[in-house]
């Protein structure tokens, strides 16, 4: 075919491109919204995400009761701190910072080449 | 008339007992083999050309794999490279699970809460490890968010500690309760149309309502299918990037 040599060509571009995104991995990954499954999968976290902190919270107080033996004591203030870490990862969800932690501004210029995703 | 939530009952399809438990093979376990067998066997099967220009099968599984290899790198960075066949594997085996659940007479394992908080708890404890081998004892700064007012600081380790355990939990609860609600639904709706359709005379056109729902409900939880391997697989993938980079 005659326009072998162009596909070649473009070819190994391509293979440079790719060794290059390889080798630079996090460069092109930078907005959050990349793709509409992000935004959809947004949608199902925040409820889950809110029960299970109250859920995580009281049963790790329950076990600390059980421990202790103060029954109703530390399942109380942990249902409430179950509650409040379930709001703080819906905040960090919502603010679009994932997972990171820290309560850091997130527009001040040190910050903003640590830890991106 | 059978009750939505019939389609989740475990059956045992062998008895079997090991050291005093029941580890009987369960229409759950088939549907797990089935997942593995049958992402095996398409995978191999797809890409067994190895063409240059992909034909449609192996353009799918070129895809698959690209669309992990880019979560990969995208979250997790160069490092994250050694956990990609592991990242992978699970990816194909809850999107072929939650794809298999969709065919009718089959069963979806992944709306067994059991299945998904173990799977939840491996992955936990498996970046927890990780995390402690890659930073020893460093690893405990990590529940100490940074910029905080020092007088607040215990109260928010707390806050981190539990909602570092939070993290298998919704994991878990997510993917399992996005499978049993659209399960349930597509049933009730099924339910429905039959329900109307049997009572006969001026009723039994209205039967095509919850139909022409029931197909558009079909359509949106391949949908979910897909997206809920993705969201469990991205997770993963930003625990990782947590245990790997703490911050």
């Amino acid at each position: 075919m005659a326009n072998d040599d162009k596909n070649t060509d473009s070819l190994d571009k391509r293979i440079g491109q790719a060794e290059h995104h390889l080798a630079n991995p996090k460069q092109a990954h930078h907005s959050r919204a990349r793709m509409p499954a992000d935004a959809m999968a947004l949608i199902g976290r925040i409820a889950t995400e809110l029960v299970a902190g109250i859920a995580v919270g009281t049963f790790i107080g329950w076990m600390l009761d059980q421990w202790l033996g103060t029954l109703p004591l530390f399942m109380i203030i942990l249902f409430f701190l179950g509650a409040m870490a379930g709001m703080v990862n819906i905040w960090r969800m919502a603010t679009g910072q994932g997972l990171k932690l820290g309560y850091f501004d997130q527009h001040r210029p040190d910050q903003d080449n640590n830890n991106q995703n | 008339m059978h009750s939505p939530v019939e389609q989740f009952t475990i059956k045992s399809l062998m008895q079997l007992e090991l050291f005093g438990y029941d580890v009987s093979f369960s229409n759950s376990a088939l549907f797990m083999m089935l997942a593995v067998i049958v992402s095996t066997l398409f995978l191999t099967f797809a890409m067994r050309g190895r063409n240059m220009v992909p034909g449609r099968l192996q353009g799918a599984a070129e895809m698959m794999y690209e669309f992990i290899s880019d979560m990969v790198s995208g979250t997790v960075g160069s490092e994250g490279r050694p956990y990609f066949p592991f990242i992978f594997t699970l990816f194909v085996f809850l999107l072929f699970g939650n794809m298999l659940g969709l065919i009718p007479y089959s069963y979806t394992f992944t709306s067994q809460i059991v299945v998904t908080f173990v799977l939840a708890l491996f992955i936990f404890i498996g970046v927890t490890l990780i995390a402690i081998f890659k930073h020893g004892t460093h690893f405990l700064t990590f529940f100490v968010p940074p910029g905080a007012p020092k007088v607040l600081i215990p109260f928010l380790i707390i806050i981190e500690v539990v909602s570092y355990f939070v993290r298998p939990v919704s994991l878990s609860v997510r993917l399992f309760a996005n499978m049993l609600a659209g399960h349930t639904m597509l049933k009730v709706f099924a339910g429905l149309a039959v329900m109307i359709s049997g009572a006969g005379g001026v009723y039994a056109p209205g039967a095509i309502l919850p139909f022409l729902a029931l197909v558009g409900l079909t359509g949106l939880e391949v949908l979910v299918a897909a997206l809920q391997a993705y969201v469990f697989t991205i997770l993963t993938c930003m625990y990782l990037n947590d245990a790997i980079h703490l911050h």
